[in-house]
């Protein structure tokens, strides 16, 4: 475990990251923001995926599920970083201080206001933007999503054109995973045995020529 | 802007002291979890621009709230295992920072810390030594929670669809 960790805390990428974080409060917030921001976009894609490959979900219900997975992703991250970054700047930082914590007792205040700048970006990107802005774009984009992408109906049956390319095939289970790795390895070594039958019948030719002269 | 009445204002303080201690991905993950349990699926249901059947409507907004519980209990076990093992090491001196090297070989402490300590150096590098642990972990932490996500979604998928079904009464809801 320490062998994993000396390399990130000794590294000169890490070292300049630390540095910019405890000295510059926007920096901070904007990096937890980016975090977020990253974390939604894997989460959305991960959704979209496991729904569409969920049985459970009944086959009408399933494409409008999806969109508003992959149209709630889409909307998260533009509008996250969007009103994140903006509620990180020091200017309206310093205006909500005052009118909430003016004249307050910290026990360290400079700690108080890099956990502020944080939380405040936070509730602004994850709370106003992510679950109420997003939803209300979201679920109208969702609707237009599924006529046009995602369920299309052609002679009484029932299409999704973008599942051909964003579906999974298998559910990504331990047992499957274990599969494919037995899978591969087979299919490595049948291929090596091809290469070895065709280099011993050269050896074999090649002897044979020798043998002949 | 309107200012809030002091006792108000020191609640506020106090209560923003106690929450910045829990460090900034076990907030997001609060925020997150939070929101997506309390305000989305209301969102969902009431959003007045959707046309969507009220029962399409209905499912996409139960998988809102199944999700926060499993990812908040999954996040809170994992972060909690995850920072304990790296305090630990912390504390037997196995985790060291560049910076913190940097720091005791030029003496250049940041300004905002070591005003904040009274300019004592000694307890300026405890805390710059507890800041960089603190920024480790929140960035460790977010790649954790990304790897958690896979089997989190996998479990609520699992979950939210008996749920969706008990609750929405549909005639076909094959």
């Amino acid at each position: 475990m320490v062998d994993l960790i000396r390399p990130i805390t000794q590294s000169k990428f890490f070292n300049n990251h630390l540095k910019k974080v405890i000295n510059d409060d926007a920096f901070a917030a904007k990096t937890i923001v980016v975090c977020s921001v990253m974390k939604d976009v894997f989460a959305y894609s991960v959704r979209y995926k496991t729904t569409m490959d969920n049985d459970k979900i009944p086959e009408k219900r399933k494409p409008f599920v999806a969109a508003m997975d992959m149209a709630s992703g889409i909307v998260t991250s533009i509008s996250q970083i969007i009103v994140g970054f903006a509620i990180a700047s020091p200017k309206v930082q310093n205006k909500i201080w005052n009118a909430l914590f003016k004249g307050a007792q910290f026990k360290n205040i400079g700690i108080a206001k890099k956990s502020f700048a944080t939380i405040l970006a936070l509730i602004g990107s994850g709370v106003i933007t992510e679950r109420i802005l997003v939803p209300l774009i979201a679920t109208p984009l969702a609707e237009k999503m599924v006529k046009k992408f995602f369920k299309k109906e052609d002679n009484d049956q029932t299409h999704y054109p973008l599942s051909n390319y964003l579906h999974i095939k298998q559910r990504p289970t331990f047992k499957n995973f274990l599969a494919k790795t037995k899978t591969s390895k087979t299919t490595t070594k049948t291929n090596k045995q091809p290469q070895d039958a065709q280099t011993v019948q050269k050896n074999k030719t090649n002897n044979s020529k020798i043998a002949t002269k | 802007m309107k200012v809030a009445p002091v006792k108000f204002r020191q609640q506020m303080a106090n209560s923003l002291e106690k929450f910045s201690s829990q460090g900034g991905e076990k907030i997001a993950n609060y925020i997150n979890a939070g929101g997506k349990f309390a305000i989305a699926p209301l969102v969902i249901l009431y959003n007045p621009f959707s046309k969507e059947s009220k029962e399409n409507k209905k499912w996409a907004a139960i998988k809102q709230p199944v999700e926060a519980v499993v990812t908040i209990a999954a996040q809170i076990a994992a972060l909690g295992l995850l920072f304990k093992g790296i305090d630990k090491l912390a504390a037997k001196g196995k985790i060291n920072f560049k910076l913190v090297d940097e720091i005791k070989k030029t003496g250049n402490y940041p300004k905002q810390i070591l005003e904040s300590v009274n300019n004592d150096k000694t307890k300026a590098l405890e805390e710059i030594n507890k800041n960089c642990l603190d920024i480790f972990k929140d960035r460790v932490g977010t790649v954790l929670t990304i790897a958690l996500y896979v089997p989190i979604l996998a479990l609520s998928n699992r979950i939210f669809p008996k749920i969706a079904d008990m609750l929405v009464k549909d005639d076909d809801n094959g």
